[in-house]
């Protein structure tokens, strides 16, 4: 058999097969595209290992990480739409997105106030302004985090559960019917760069590890996961701190628990 | 899939049809972070992921009737166009030929409703558990081939083999995958 299919009027089924799973991702080339959709309707047999293939590939669209686009897309998203959406759906999006105020008053402030000193040198300058651009920009992100939740929170039928923290507070949201959940956490411990948070779903003996998150220096961290079932099946979830890169189990005590 | 779940998603389609914004909004903060996730893995880039994310959403603005609530689940077929819009993304971006899939054709890859089209059978942890179990010369091609959209002699001419040696690998790695899958898949779903 050779590998790349001569075109012909007789299907080679058995040829047609060894060329179903690179068909099913869309790795084969043009010729041998054509030659599998030619053969495909002459060979039956073949047909319910394509489906097979082609139901293991979209299995293969879940192995990404879930992760929160920038806040700004939404409301690109929502700008876009607006000519062509039905008036009374409109959303209302705020286009700059403006920091809360009172954070903006404090550090307009500020920075008036250091301008103002360091004005005498323009290196001080170039490097406060550089400075200050960073306290934006994690503050953009801490805000567009913040928002994520409380996205997740206004939906209609989204659950949450506290978990038992030695220090801080750790709640999980979810969507019954979904195999996604959110974990968010504030007041946890910041961890050395040498260690990671790592989450655990507790079924009778089993941990399973859902994944990894770190924390800010507020103890504020936040991640999405996706049970391998509903979370209602699970006995508990619990979080550890591990080795960076995780653990294939926990190998120290639960800092946060609780029973589901 | 819960039927609940798969209402509710045939619902938003419906109310997207009749260009309701809210609606669109509800499919971003439902279905935003897979979205966003899948573009970020082809593209491996913010910015382009971020474009990419957002031509995904407006293709369902516009086409929303495209999707069959009969032939799989909406998160499926958004993830489709995600994986395709991406990869177009990222092949010209090295200058080469984009695929260009419509949305018709989609709905013609994804073809019918199976079981497998569940949590189960597409459960994240349990397919990267799985994948462990192949040759890393074997998950190599089939990342290629399917997060980079390469085909054969694409992944041989980015590798340098010959290009037996990748149709061989590629085919041994997604049939052991699949034996795997299908075995794991079956087990969990009479389980439940």
């Amino acid at each position: 058999m050779s590998d790349l299919p001569q075109q012909s009027s007789q299907p080679d089924c058995e040829t047609l097969q060894a060329l179903l799973p690179a068909y099913s991702v869309g790795a084969t080339d043009p010729a041998e595209t054509q030659q599998v959709e030619a053969w495909l309707p002459l060979c039956p047999d073949v047909v319910s290992e394509l489906e097979e293939y082609i139901a293991l590939s979209q299995a293969l669209l879940y192995t990404s990480q879930p992760t929160i686009p920038p806040a700004a897309l939404h409301d690109k998203l929502m700008a876009l739409t607006a000519d062509t959406a039905a008036p009374a759906t409109r959303v209302n999006v705020s286009v700059p997105r403006p920091l809360p105020v009172p954070r903006n008053r404090r550090w307009i402030a500020a920075a008036a106030a250091l301008v103002v000193l360091l004005l005498i040198s323009n290196a001080f300058w170039i490097l406060l302004a550089a400075q200050l651009r960073q306290i934006q920009d994690a503050y953009s992100t801490q805000i567009q985090q913040q928002e994520e939740i409380i996205a997740y929170l206004t939906s209609a039928d989204a659950q949450q559960v506290v978990l038992n923290a030695q220090q801080g507070s750790v709640r999980v949201f979810w969507k019954p019917g979904e195999n996604m959940a959110l974990l968010a956490t504030e007041g946890l411990p910041l961890l050395a760069s040498d260690q990671t948070y790592q989450v655990w779903l507790i079924r009778g003996d089993n941990r399973i590890s859902v994944g990894l998150f770190h924390v800010d220096t507020e103890g504020r961290g936040i991640m999405i996961f996706e049970p391998p079932r509903a979370l209602d099946d699970y006995d508990a979830i619990g979080i550890t701190t591990e080795p960076a890169g995780g653990s294939e189990a926990p190998t120290s005590e639960a800092i946060a628990v609780v029973e589901l | 899939m819960p039927d609940g779940l798969l209402n509710d998603d045939a619902h938003l389609i419906q109310r997207i049809m009749g260009k309701d914004q809210t609606a669109l909004s509800e499919l971003y903060q439902r279905y935003g972070a897979l979205v966003y996730g899948l573009a970020l893995r082809v593209l491996n880039n913010p910015g382009l992921a971020e474009e990419a994310a957002q031509d995904t959403f407006m293709k369902v603005w516009n086409q929303a009737s495209m999707w069959d609530g009969n032939k799989g689940r909406l998160s499926t077929w958004l993830m489709t166009i995600t994986r395709y819009t991406a990869i177009d993304r990222l092949r010209k971006e090295h200058n080469r030929t984009p695929i260009a899939v419509a949305l018709e054709d989609i709905e013609d890859f994804i073809g019918k409703r199976s079981f497998f089209d569940t949590p189960q059978g597409q459960d994240r942890q349990l397919m990267r558990a799985l994948m462990r179990n192949l040759p890393a010369e074997q998950i190599q091609v089939i990342e290629l081939a399917f997060f980079q959209g390469l085909s054969h002699s694409e992944i041989a001419e980015e590798l340098t083999l010959p290009l037996g040696t990748v149709k061989t690998r590629l085919r041994l790695g997604l049939q052991k995958l699949k034996v795997l899958w299908l075995d794991a898949t079956l087990q969990d779903n009479e389980n439940t």
